[in-house]
């Protein structure tokens, strides 16, 4: 871009269009590759901002901002700064032409501006700058460096030396000397601060927090905000007095580390006011190390008038620091606390990051004032969450925990809601280390560190919900106001797919049909299912796929080989990690096997008679829409199970969501009957569906992420129905589908579904199913 | 023809009706010739110990008695959960023996499994399964008694069966049935000693077309005598023989004999002869002992017997009882009671009650009915020509000659279906099951 090539100049103006030509003394100085710097001075004033383009070739233009004042040695005269950026890889040659406008739209006015004969480098730019601004920084004020300021972002101040450099002459060339820094100090993640001496400062009215712009000049040049606080100095005569100038990062989350750096190095404060530019030289300067910057900031504090902000920005410096480790244990006050669980959702894309959090805090005395969840993020810092727990947790009664620690001596508590359960979102990351931030009524504070595991985790899932007890009052509040939102905010998400382990490394040749049994519960070899295929065997174009959870060990597994081997059945057997539910199988195995369909066969599940599974395939292949079928299913006692139409009950109280199934207990006959009228909703079963390839790929894959099965199975059909995939019911093919369910875990599963109810009366309610991908 | 019999137990080392009447088959094929041989295998569990190379053994028992050590049984399932052993050593004993017939008598311990293998081995030969109880049908070792009180059971489902079994949920049990019906559908023929049994079967589930009644045969050539009397003397010597389990109702026997009067009682006893007491739980092992000590004199316990013993026992003996609380089946002391024309006084439900006709053969009584057992044993004690009009009615049992042939006869008729070309008899599809069940359901 700083080509030099000859004083030439090689386009002629456009000629239909007004010129107001400028003749210029500029200066011109290429900054930075696409920014070109500008100074000189006119006789017509500039566009303060508009459109800039090189001589008439469109593709060279770009914005450009210019800040000017009058010449004070030539009446009717302007000195100006300005500043283009044009594309990377544009030619300028000496005495090219930059036509300027308000807008590229209006191509009226333009105002012509001649590069010089040649570029110039920093120095000479920064002395042309220097030679303008000399006499007219009163009249100036804090205009240019404000222009300055906004045209180069603190990033490219770093970036680029020379623009620090730059920004730094031209301050100087504005700045009235006013005091200096005689101590300087920072303590990590809180503040920096700068004490010294100086005239009062206006608080910039524009900025809320009561911050001003401050640019630190020495060996480099960094720009921050600072806050000032004061202090009586009785060897100063007022009204200047003692000051501090409290570094800090606008959220509050601890200083830039680049401006600290800065700190060691540093010469000169430039402080820009509304009256004008500050500096405050740095002289002989003590800097205090961190132990010692919060012993004397803790020591001058009750001393210091500041605005609240100021105020606050020091306490919270004040305030002990995360350093990885619990610290309950070690503090005097009679509160403990633990974290039994705690999952995290992060944020992706327009996604918020959620949080689900349940522990215990024992308070008797009321000790506690705020309870927040925080996070550091992976190279130490804080990261940018935090959420207060305790303004909208529930509390869970923990007698257990009242017992244990009243017996350790604690005092006594008025009763026994110790435990928490709280759900919460925010700009959760993945990699981030969670603690628990607890302050104290007395102004301290304890942290405690957790273990979080990921919400997609299904082991962690189903911890979670093992851990909340029904039975407590606190059980149905839990699940409205905590678990029921997370789960619902994980199953907006794209459900995770697991690849499959084991011995299946490739894809299998593709199959007409694949029976696909999934073996999620305990390793429990599965007989039933499999005595059926000795009177109806798989035709040629099928194929027997089992799908293993988290439960099935390599032991279980061999013994399945054996006995697939032992009944001559060619099958599969896939290994999906841990993996427990029906739908997540079904991905697992679509993934592995290709197959035009999919039959999704619960291990419990047996066909009455050879040839169901032809007659549920014909059925699908002669819908004339896209469908999934489900043939009768019938319990033990030869009552109805499934057949056909079925509907989504919501209700405002647990359960919240369930499917009535129109026929279900009735005798077996009745199924071959009509008792329904074409087009009802039929919301099928996963204990034996028929799924095609291609509707599976239309919705994005079986699994939805709820926790329990009624809302994988739920969910499922309520997904298709959204994407107007039909679900038939195929009278013909029957099979029986006993409940093999254990009495002794039945409670166990209350909860998922119940969240499960919760999450599909809301997701029904908002219309949250629809087609993916 | 070459006929394979398979047992769960061998009644050198097991002492019950099904391996004496298995092994009774074995031997009376063997006997009848004509170019038709039999072989046995029985199943050996521990204390004896298996071979380390292999599970077959013979136990110096003839040289067509083999033992296969099986020690992996799922009771629940009727399953055996060693596999190699069935693939490896049985199927080898198959292969090489290649038998026409493969005749179950039982499947404890081998599994339904050992009835697929013989079928994919041996995919000309018949399969046979004789049925001794309802095992298949019932957890309760295959009684038809509830858990609860010992009641009767008078038909099963997943739901029932649950109540007795509540450790198994209904659609665990209805999966079993599943399970065991799909192995059986690969059996050709079924056959049972009794009709009560078969319908029971049916009723179940099984096709009745499946099914063959034939009686339990005996040897009969040496008929015992009736025990000689004194001059004015009673027929009053009563004889129990069988396992001493709280099924084999000798609790209500005993019950009985001490409410039979002195008067009418006079010198009459009771002898039981029977074994298996000390494998008993222990509440039924001290009501025994408590009422055997009750009864003083007029119950004698002699402890187990052995087969070859029953002749010169009987002679001891005037009328047998049968005072099962369960349905039985057919009991062979029953077909050995007519052998030696001793009048039998049975419960009057299930095997028994089809077996031994009221008034003719012998005399029934209210199953599990202390008092009414009382009165037939008052009526057996006072009751002139009682004894001698039923011991003169008893029916002649069938021999081993012709309880070989008529199991004969059903092989012959069973492999010329299989190998004839003709109707072939496919296992039956569970469509018929569902058929039926639904139909018997609805009726």
């Amino acid at each position: 871009m700083n080509l030099i090539v000859n004083n030439l100049r090689l386009a002629a103006p456009r000629l239909d269009a007004p010129v107001s030509e400028v003749e210029t003394h500029v200066t011109a100085w290429p900054v930075a590759p696409g920014a070109l710097l500008l100074v000189g001075r006119t006789w017509q004033s500039l566009p303060r901002s508009g459109h800039a383009q090189l001589e008439n070739r469109r593709a060279d233009s770009g914005p450009f901002r210019a800040y000017s004042w009058p010449l004070h040695d030539e009446p009717g005269g302007t000195a100006y700064v300005a500043a283009v950026k044009l594309p990377l890889g544009t030619y300028l040659l000496p005495g090219q032409t930059l036509f300027l406008t308000d807008s590229p739209t209006q191509l009226d006015n333009q105002t012509e501006l001649r590069l010089p004969a040649s570029m110039a480098g920093s120095e000479e730019f920064i002395n042309a700058a220097s030679a303008l601004l000399e006499g007219a920084a009163r009249a100036i004020g804090t205009g240019l460096a404000q222009f300055l300021l906004a045209t180069f972002p603190p990033s490219a101040t770093r970036r680029v030396p020379v623009i620090g450099t730059m920004l730094v002459a031209v301050l100087a060339e504005l700045a009235v000397e006013d005091g200096c820094v005689e101590l300087m100090g920072a303590i990590p993640g809180a503040c920096g601060f700068l004490q010294g001496w100086g005239g009062p400062l206006p608080q910039d009215p524009q900025e809320a927090d009561g911050s001003i712009e401050a640019v630190l000049a020495g060996d480099r040049v960094v720009r921050c905000r600072v806050r000032i606080a004061t202090f009586v100095r009785p060897d100063i005569v007022p009204p200047s007095g003692g000051m501090v100038l409290v570094v800090n990062h606008p959220t509050d989350q601890g200083p830039d580390p680049a401006v600290l750096a800065a700190f060691p190095g540093l010469e000169q404060v430039y402080l820009l006011t509304d009256t004008g530019v500050v500096r405050r030289t740095v002289l002989e300067p003590r800097l205090l190390n961190p132990a010692d910057s919060s012993g004397h900031i803790r020591d001058i504090l009750p001393a210091l008038s500041c605005p609240p902000r100021a105020a606050d920005c020091l306490r919270l410096a004040l305030r002990p620091r995360f350093a990885g480790r619990e610290t309950f244990s070690t503090q005097k006050l009679p509160v403990r606390a633990a974290i039994d669980d705690a999952l995290v959702l992060p944020a992706e894309g327009a996604q918020t990051g959620a949080a689900y959090v349940c522990g215990w805090l024992f308070d008797p005395l009321g000790l506690v004032n705020e309870v927040t969840l925080r996070s550091v993020g992976r190279s130490g810092g804080q990261s940018a969450f935090a959420a207060r727990l305790d303004e909208h947790w529930t509390l869970v009664e923990r007698p257990d925990v009242t017992k244990a620690l009243t017996e350790e001596g604690f005092p006594p508590a008025p009763n026994d809601l110790h435990g928490f359960a709280a759900y919460t979102v925010g700009a959760v990351r993945a990699g981030d280390a969670f603690f628990l931030d607890v302050a104290f009524t007395d102004g301290t504070c304890a942290f405690l560190p957790m273990a979080t595991s990921a919400a997609s985790d299904p082991a962690s899932r189903r911890r979670v919900l093992q851990g909340t007890d029904l039975f407590k009052p606190s059980g149905i509040s839990v699940i409205e106001r905590q678990l029921g939102p997370f789960f619902l905010a994980l199953m907006r998400r794209p459900p995770v797919h697991r690849p499959a382990q084991g011995s299946i490394k490739t894809m299998l040749e593709p199959v007409a049909v694949a029976v696909v049994i999934p073996l999620v519960g305990p390793p429990v070899q599965p007989r039933a299912v499999l005595s059926q295929f000795l009177h109806d065997s798989l035709r040629p174009d099928e194929a027997l796929l089992f799908v293993c959870g988290a439960n099935w060990g390599d032991g279980a597994m061999a013994t399945l080989r054996r006995t697939l081997a032992f009944m001559g059945l060619d099958a599969q057997v896939l290994h999906a990690g841990d993996v427990d539910d029906p739908s997540s199988v079904l991905d697992v195995a679509a993934a592995y096997q290709p197959a035009s369909h999919y039959l999704l066969l619960d291990p419990a599940t047996s066909g009455t008679a050879p040839g169901w599974r032809q007659a549920l395939r014909q059925a699908v292949e002669s819908a004339s829409q896209p469908a999934v079928a489900c043939p009768t299913l019938l319990y033990e006692d030869l009552s109805i199970r499934f057949a056909g139409p079925s509907g989504l009950a919501l209700s405002p109280i647990a359960p919240y969501a369930s499917v009535t199934r129109k026929m279900a207990g009735m005798p077996a006959a009745f199924a071959t009957s009509r008792l329904y009228s074409e087009g009802e909703t039929v919301l099928g079963t996963l204990a034996c569906c028929l799924i095609p390839n291609a509707v599976l790929h239309a919705i994005g894959g079986a699994h939805t992420s709820l926790p329990g099965r009624f809302g994988q199975e739920t969910g499922f059909f309520l997904r298709l129905h959204a994407a107007g995939i039909a679900c038939l019911w195929v009278p013909q093919a029957s099979a029986y589908a006993p409940d093999v369910a254990d009495p002794a875990t039945a409670l166990e599963g209350e909860v998922g579904r119940l969240v499960d109810g919760w999450c599909l009366r809301e997701a029904q309610q908002n219309g949250l199913f629809r087609v993916r991908g | 023809m070459r006929v394979l019999v398979i047992s769960h137990g061998h009644p050198a080392f097991s002492i019950g009706g099904a391996e004496g009447a298995s092994h009774h088959l074995f031997r009376a094929i063997n006997a009848a010739g004509q170019g038709h041989e039999a072989f046995y295998l029985a199943r050996a569990t521990p204390p004896v110990r298996r071979h380390p190379d292999t599970p077959l053994l013979a136990l110096r028992q003839g040289e067509r008695e083999v033992f296969l050590h099986a020690d992996a049984w799922e009771p629940f399932w009727l399953s055996n959960g060693a596999l190699d052993d069935l693939t490896g050593a049985f199927a080898n004993y198959l292969t090489h023996l290649d038998p026409d017939v493969v005749h179950f008598h039982h499947v404890i311990g081998l599994g339904l499994e050992a009835v697929l293998l013989v079928r994919r081995l041996l995919p000309n030969a018949a399969i046979v399964f004789t049925f001794h109880e309802y095992l298949a049908i019932c957890l309760n070792h295959g009684q038809m008694v509830k858990t609860n009180r010992n009641t009767l059971c008078r038909g099963a489902s997943p739901a029932d069966c649950a109540t007795c079994f509540p450790q198994h949920s209904a659609g665990s049990i209805f999966q079993r049935e599943l399970f065991i019906k799909d192995y059986l559908a690969l059996a050709d023929v079924f056959i049972s000693p009794s009709q009560f049994l078969i319908e029971r079967y049916v009723t179940w589930g099984l096709p009745r077309a499946r099914f063959r009644l034939i009686e339990n045969g005996l040897d009969t050539a040496h008929p015992t005598p009736p025990r000689p009397l004194a001059p004015g003397g009673r027929r009053n010597r009563f004889g129990f023989f069988g396992q001493v389990t709280e099924f084999k109702g000798l609790l209500v026997l005993l019950d009985a004999v001490s409410r039979v009067s002195r008067h009418v009682w006079g010198d009459a006893t009771l002898c039981i002869f029977g074994g298996n007491h000390e494998n008993q739980p222990a509440a039924f092992r001290e009501r025994f002992a408590r009422q055997l000590e009750a009864a003083g004199r007029r119950v004698r316990f002699f402890g187990s017997y052995r087969g070859e013993e029953l002749p010169r026992l009987m002679s001891q003996i005037d009328w047998v009882v049968v005072p099962s609380i369960w349905w039985e089946n057919s009991p062979l002391i029953i077909q050995e009671a007519f052998l030696h024309r001793r009048p039998l006084i049975v419960s009057d439900i299930g095997g028994m009650a089809e077996k031994v006709a009221h008034g003719v053969s012998g005399l029934q009584f209210r199953a599990a009915s202390p008092e009414d057992l009382a009165d037939r044993l008052g009526e057996a004690l006072t009751l002139p020509d009682l004894w001698d009009r039923l011991s003169a009615a008893a029916p002649r049992p069938p021999s081993l000659a012709q309880f070989a042939s008529r199991h004969l006869d059903v092989y012959r008729e069973t492999l010329a279906r299989r190998q004839g070309g003709r109707a072939k008899a496919p296992p039956a599809p569970a469509g018929d099951w569902f058929e039926r069940l639904v139909a018997n359901r609805a009726s």
